[in-house]
């Protein structure tokens, strides 16, 4: 087990070095450079050499190589080779240090400001989850006991419905509705928890439902095809024939096996959501990553976005780590596959 | 006192004037409108100069103002670059005319000139300014992190000098600098209240440059370049409000300041300026009385916002002309727009009317090279002429006739026209329809559309396009819709349309020096008969209304001002 959990850790150094570079390389392909949107309309070229100039971006971008026939040959070791943008700036990444906001209207540099949303994004997500659960898994249940019969069909196409509607467009009829009738709109600002719960709720549910509409539906049908064929096994028969009483053989023998790709699912889901949290934050006004990435994506400001990209590409990959972990706990065939 | 001058300054801002006339109004003009309130252009602009019709809601004033309160204004965007009165083009546009001093303000409406912290002008000769600072302004006693400490001291005049040459200096700025790096000599502190300016030539839109909303007073300690990005948090001005706290992606406060000259006012103690990007979320927002005021994105929200009553208060909706519009640009180097019956051909395919119609729900009006929003139509051409200029006098089968016939002459049948735009929305619901139009006579068009900031950095300003929508920004005076035209298009190097008319030329810099505002008149009209028929390098097609919303609480909240005007004031007040 762990050498397999070495293996995976390991295997993870190049994902994130191709990730980092990826981000980096693919934001740079984009028109127009910062230096050109800082000058704006009247900008000359004088000024936007100063400004590439302020801003790194007369250095090479990836690598700089020098050449024999150019007399300034100097090894990669020997430290030119590494003075590019993307060199310092992953140097700084790895320091913990995302660099700063292009646009000088944000008071502290990308890591700082990424900490200070992140107890908003991590609650959102966490309610959603919580939400998820609380919705999918008991639904899926019912619907797979119940299968076939009305209360399924309901479920099932209410999943649907989950799964279809857009989760912008509820969220902007959760807004629009209890403002129209109640004249209601939830708090502006982030309250934190301990500070207020019954503010912070007020702001949080309502889009934790929202987001959580969608994946509760994927886990309610996964839940319920996975206890559907969990049920039709032998051991569950035997079980039966035993003459252990239904819900016995539902809540201790049955639903523990059918819950392992639930839970598998429910771990991916977290990424999804973190993308998903982009809309739900811009309707609902909370000053989570969601919406610092909605911004920084229009103004182009490459370093909140490449560092943003970085952060959740990590989570992505540390969540897919948990769960191959997981997976080979759960099931150790994987391991010695 | 030159007489010529005369007209212009023949009102000051007094105080009882400034209490009496000048309304706090929207918060939301020039700032807003730039970011997309209004359906003049997509970027917006501010309140016109025609006045106000108030659709829903009676403004009514109490006798007495009371002080006190906060404020707050809810707003779609954010700042770009912060608060720094040289260099922000977006939300910080309505902090910093609040937290900095100026010379003057010109008044678009009129032209006439208001006295802010200038107690005195003198002009010798027609290329010279003698500007005295009045003695009782002072900085506000408030130090800012990594900034040298102004010491609350009187205004000076070396700070006007320091300010220009930081102006100067500074590669973000973000207005055309033309009057300063080709109009003006360096000014001249002559004593601690004087200030000698002086143009190389007579220049009728001097006001217009050092009135203008970027045209702040900055003390001189701020004015190093290094210190550039600290006043993106807040400096020191001399204004009625001093800079609290700026997160510009979030929330902006600013609070009373209790040495304002020009006392009572202001009467508001705090000022919240909340970033909110969704349309949707700002309504519900301001129905629930969380946010005080905000502009409406189009006249769906205004009308369904003007319904708004809450607490015994009721939602008051503005409506007014905006100083913004929508052009239609071509490269006339490029075919088949070089051939001038193909550029008529376009001009009489585009039915303005039906963009009217269906982009500002028929609140907006077509346009000629000067948009007659600008001083109730003053330097406008008469809407008749650009109607019967636009074809617009003939049945709709007859104009597309002519088109058809214009584009046989000029062979340009079938040509394809790569239009560019700018992804606002009232903009790229106008490609759409200007391409189905263009269509319909058999050009082949196909659509480009681009984000904002980078159509503005690399398609017009390097004239990057074959054919583009532009959006243009709220212009107070002729100065600059008319530089669209010359050689040395709005920047003065080059023209963003390729496009060079000796003719024009001479015309547009003509009435640079005539202070004489009829024969100015006269040769603007000539100028614009002269553009519609080269048709082109720009076919100006319409401009909108502004909209503005707020509760009745809100008092003084008036929209006589117009355009930059309306930053300018400070007496609004609540009465809660």
């Amino acid at each position: 087990m762990q050498t397999y959990i070495l293996r995976r850790v390991l295997n993870l150094i190049p994902v994130l070095f191709l990730i980092s570079l990826g981000v980096f390389v693919l934001l740079r392909l984009v028109p127009a450079d910062l230096a050109e949107i800082h000058a704006g309309l009247y900008g000359t070229e004088q000024d936007i050499e100063q400004l590439r100039e302020q801003f790194g971006l007369d250095k090479p971008m990836l690598v700089t190589l020098a050449w024999p026939w150019e007399g300034e040959f100097a090894w990669p070791w020997e430290g030119k080779f590494w003075h590019t943008q993307y060199f310092e700036w992953l140097g700084s990444a790895l320091q913990g240090d995302l660099g700063e906001s292009a646009f000088p209207n944000k008071p502290q540099g990308v890591t700082a400001e990424l900490l200070d949303r992140l107890p908003v994004t991590a609650e959102l997500l966490i309610l959603t989850l919580i939400f998820t659960i609380a919705f999918g898994i008991p639904i899926g249940i019912i619907s797979a006991v119940w299968q076939n019969s009305p209360v399924d069909y309901l479920m099932r196409g209410g999943s649907i419905l989950g799964l279809s509607v857009p989760a912008f467009w509820l969220a902007t009829l959760v807004i629009l509705i209890p403002s129209l009738i109640w004249s209601y709109a939830p708090p502006l600002g982030y309250v934190a928890f301990f500070d207020d719960p019954w503010a912070n709720l007020r702001q949080f549910v309502p889009p934790a439902l929202i987001l959580s509409a969608g994946s509760a539906a994927v886990v309610m049908r996964l839940a319920r095809s996975s206890l559907l064929e969990v049920l039709r096994n032998d051991y569950i028969r035997t079980a039966r024939a035993k003459g252990l009483r239904e819900r016995t053989v539902l809540f201790r023998h049955a639903l523990k096996n059918s819950l392992i790709p639930v839970l598998t699912i429910l771990s991916l889901q977290v990424a999804t959501l973190l993308g998903g949290t982009v809309i739900i934050e811009l309707v609902f006004d909370l000053r989570g990553i969601g919406l610092l990435t909605f911004l920084a994506i229009l103004q182009r400001d490459y370093p909140v976005v490449q560092g943003v990209a970085l952060y959740i590409a990590f989570i992505f990959v540390i969540v897919n780590l948990t769960v191959d972990i997981a997976y080979a706990w759960l099931d150790p065939r994987i391991r010695y596959g | 006192m030159a007489s010529v001058y005369d007209r212009f300054l023949k009102q000051r801002l007094s105080r009882r004037r400034l209490l009496a006339g000048a309304g706090g109004a929207a918060m939301g003009t020039a700032g807003l409108v730039l970011l997309g309130c209004g359906d003049g252009g997509g970027n917006g602009g501010n309140g016109g100069n025609g006045g106000v019709t108030p659709i829903a809601g009676t403004p009514t004033e109490a006798s007495l103002p009371r002080s006190g309160g906060t404020l707050t204004f809810g707003s779609t965007t954010s700042t770009v670059f912060g608060v720094d009165p040289q260099t922000e083009i977006a939300l910080g546009l309505l902090i910093f005319p609040r937290v900095y001093g100026y010379l003057i303000h010109q008044n678009p409406r009129d032209d006439t000139v208001f006295f802010d912290q200038a107690a005195n002008l003198e002009t010798p000769t027609e290329s010279e300014y003698i500007f005295t600072i009045r003695d009782d302004v002072r900085y506000q006693a408030v130090t800012f992190p990594d900034q040298p400490d102004v010491g609350a001291r009187n205004v000076e005049a070396r700070d006007v000098v320091a300010t220009i040459r930081r102006l100067l200096a500074n590669p973000l700025v973000s207005l055309p600098k033309t009057l300063f790096t080709e109009i003006l000599e360096e000014p001249e502190a002559r004593d601690p209240r004087t200030v000698y300016m002086q143009t190389r030539m007579p220049y009728v839109y001097t006001f217009e440059g050092l009135g203008s909303i970027f045209s702040v007073i900055i003390p001189e300690e701020l004015t190093d370049l290094n210190v550039v990005e600290n006043l993106n948090f807040g400096g020191v001005g001399s204004g009625p409000y001093i800079v609290e706290s700026v997160n510009g992606q979030e929330e902006i406060r600013i609070r009373k300041n209790p040495d304002y000259f020009r006392k009572p006012v202001p009467y508001v103690d705090n000022m919240v300026f909340r970033v909110i990007p969704d349309t949707g979320t700002i309504e519900a927002n301001f129905r629930s009385q969380a946010i005080d005021a905000f502009s409406p994105s189009d006249a769906l929200q205004a009308e369904r916002v003007a319904q708004f009553t809450s607490g015994g208060h009721e939602a008051i909706v503005t409506e007014s002309p905006n100083l913004a519009y929508v052009s239609f640009g071509m490269d006339v180097t490029q075919p088949p727009f070089n051939n001038i019956k193909a550029r008529e051909a376009i001009s009489l395919a585009i039915d303005r009317e039906e963009l009217i119609e269906k982009i500002t729900f028929g609140t907006g009006a077509i346009l000629g090279p000067v948009n007659q929003h600008l001083r109730d139509g003053f330097w406008a051409l008469p809407e008749d002429e650009l109607r019967r200029a636009y074809g617009m006098d003939l049945p709709k089968e007859e104009r597309l006739q002519k088109a058809r016939d214009l584009m046989i002459e000029a062979g340009v049948e079938g040509a394809n026209i790569e239009l560019k735009y700018p992804q606002l929305t009232n903009i790229s619901a106008a490609a759409v329809l200007v391409q189905q139009q263009l269509q319909a006579v058999g050009f082949q068009v196909s659509l480009v559309g681009e984000s904002l900031i980078l159509w503005f950095i690399q398609t017009l300003r390097q004239g990057n396009f074959h054919a583009t929508l532009h959006a243009h920004l709220p212009y107070e005076t002729p100065n600059i819709p008319t530089r669209y035209f010359h050689s040395k298009g709005v920047p003065s190097t080059e023209s963003w349309h390729h496009y060079a008319n000796p003719d024009v030329d001479a015309l547009i810099e003509r009435h640079w020096g005539e202070f004489d505002e009829n024969v100015r008149r006269a040769t603007l009209l000539e100028l614009q008969r002269l553009i519609l028929a080269e048709h082109g390098p720009m076919l100006n097609l319409y401009t909108g209304k502004n909209r503005a919303a707020y509760w009745s609480y809100l008092k003084d909240w008036k929209r006589e001002l117009p355009g930059s005007m309306q930053q300018y004031v400070y007496d609004n007040w609540l009465d809660t």
